[in-house]
Order: C-alpha cells, then sequence, then structure tokens
C-alpha cells in the first residue's frame, strides 16, 4: 500500500465520518483513519479549526465528533478531484 | 472557426478544473495538466502567428507526457528539448515536422494509457485514451494533406476530453442529502 498524503488523510478521516453517518468517538475515528494518535491529534485539530469537523457533546459529557456542512462540501470536491485526477491518469 | 471556439472552450474548462483540483489536492501533476491545456487553447487562439502556434503546441503536448508519465519536475533535458522546439517552430516551420512531432508525443501519450489501463482499470480512462489517440490520428490526417477530415477527428478528440471531465464530475458527485 502506498502512502498516503495529507490531503488523503484528510479524505479518509471526513469519508468515515460520513460513512458512520451519526456523531462519532473520537477513538473510533482514530481506528477507522489509521491513524497513531499523535498524528491523529493533530489532523483532528486542522479539521477542528477549519470548521470541517464539530465537536458535539454526548452522554455523560463525552465529546462526539460529527462532520459539518463545510465538512460535507470539502468532501465534495475532494471526491471529484481524485475522480478527475483517477480519469486522466494523472 | 467552429472547431478553434470548441477547442478553446474544452481548453478553458479544464484549465479552470484542474486549478480548483490543484488547490484542494496540491498535486503538482494537475498543476501541470491545466499549464498543458492553456497551453494548447492559446495555440489554437494564436493559430495565425505559425511560428508561436507551433511552440505552443508542441510544449503543451510534452507538458500532458510528462504529467502522464508523472514527472514531478522539470530537468534539464526539459529545457533543452523546448529550446529545440523554439528553434523548429522559427526557423524551420516545416508542417511535416510539426505534425509528425505532435503525432510521436501523442503516440507517447497513448502508449502510458494504455500502460495504465493494464494496472487499473477505469472506464474514463478508456475514453481519455480514445481522445488521445483522436488528436494522434487527426496529427497523421493532416500529414496526408487533408484539413477538413483531420479537423473533424481533432473536434471528436476535443469532444471526448469534454466527455471525461464531465463523466468525471458525475460519478464523484455526492450531495448533501446522502449524509
Amino acid at each position: 500500500m502506498s502512502r498516503r498524503d495529507s490531503s488523503e488523510i484528510i479524505g479518509d478521516i471526513l469519508i468515515a465520518l460520513r460513512d458512520f453517518g451519526t456523531t462519532m468517538k473520537p477513538t473510533w475515528l482514530m481506528y477507522r483513519s489509521r491513524l497513531s494518535y499523535p498524528l491523529f491529534k493533530s489532523y483532528l485539530s486542522k479539521l477542528l479549526n477549519s470548521g470541517l469537523v464539530e465537536t458535539v457533546e454526548g452522554k455523560r459529557k463525552r465529546t462526539y465528533l460529527k462532520i459539518t456542512d463545510k465538512g460535507i462540501d470539502f468532501l465534495n470536491h475532494y471526491l471529484q478531484s481524485k475522480e478527475f485526477e483517477r480519469s486522466f491518469g494523472l | 472557426m467552429g472547431l478553434n471556439l470548441f477547442a478553446i472552450i474544452v481548453c478553458s474548462f479544464i484549465v479552470h478544473r484542474s486549478w480548483s483540483y490543484y488547490r484542494i489536492l496540491g498535486q503538482r501533476n494537475l498543476l501541470y495538466f491545466g499549464w498543458a491545456f492553456l497551453l494548447m487553447g492559446l495555440s489554437v487562439l494564436f493559430k495565425s502567428i505559425y511560428g508561436l502556434h507551433i511552440w505552443l503546441t508542441l510544449t503543451s503536448y510534452l507538458l500532458i507526457y510528462l504529467t502522464v508519465r508523472r514527472q514531478s519536475a522539470f530537468d534539464t533535458t526539459i529545457w533543452y528539448i523546448l529550446l529545440l522546439f523554439g528553434v523548429i517552430a522559427w526557423l524551420h516551420p516545416n508542417p511535416f515536422i510539426f505534425f509528425g512531432l505532435n503525432g510521436l508525443m501523442l503516440a507517447y501519450i497513448c502508449f502510458k494509457y494504455i500502460q495504465k489501463l493494464l494496472l487499473s482499470f477505469h472506464p474514463n480512462l478508456i475514453v481519455t485514451l480514445f481522445a488521445f489517440f483522436g488528436l494522434m490520428v487527426s496529427q497523421l490526417i493532416f500529414i496526408v494533406g487533408s484539413y477538413k477530415i483531420g479537423n473533424l477527428v481533432q473536434l471528436i478528440g476535443f469532444a471526448l476530453i469534454l466527455i471525461v471531465v464531465l463523466r468525471s464530475e458525475r460519478g464523484a458527485n455526492v450531495t448533501a442529502g446522502q449524509f
């Protein structure tokens, strides 16, 4: 398997959140996006700062993660870019 | 006139898409692909200035070739090739050499696409291969001297490129309602 670049890692995190449907625990997201804890932490802070992902308070005041509308829009553009790249063999 | 306008529209469409996708993914290949189609559009626009037209077309096909074979950076050899193209364009603007070089580069591009298809199958990649194959055939027809048929084949090539862009957008379209 080839190394993922940062845009692919961000894409994988957003796809994992989208596929889960509802809010997701950070640890589950870390497993699904196949990242180590320090890497996941840095990517999550980037996503939270850019407003692509938001935190939601759940049961027993636990923090859950959710994809925002901006995140959905970004993912849409990201998937289009990847498809364009594949179509022209770039 | 109709073909020129259509080619310029297709080229600007791809330049716009490549640039916006480059901003998302940051892949340099997307940037070079955009540059290639910008030069191709300009070559159609400056068809009346023959030397400039030749140089722009040759450079655009060279850029596509480098992008497809994933040449991530320009090395010194590329500058020598561009210089050579400049010399051919201005000192010896022979249409046969020009169409021959175009055809040769397009043949390389087609060969690369066949290799890519053998490695991983993608339906849009087949359409892309046919598009560049059409452009290659058009250059060979130009050498024979049948400009009317050559232009028609070139039109089909550009139409196929447009179809690939539209298909790629439709294939990856995700709406907010899906979440």
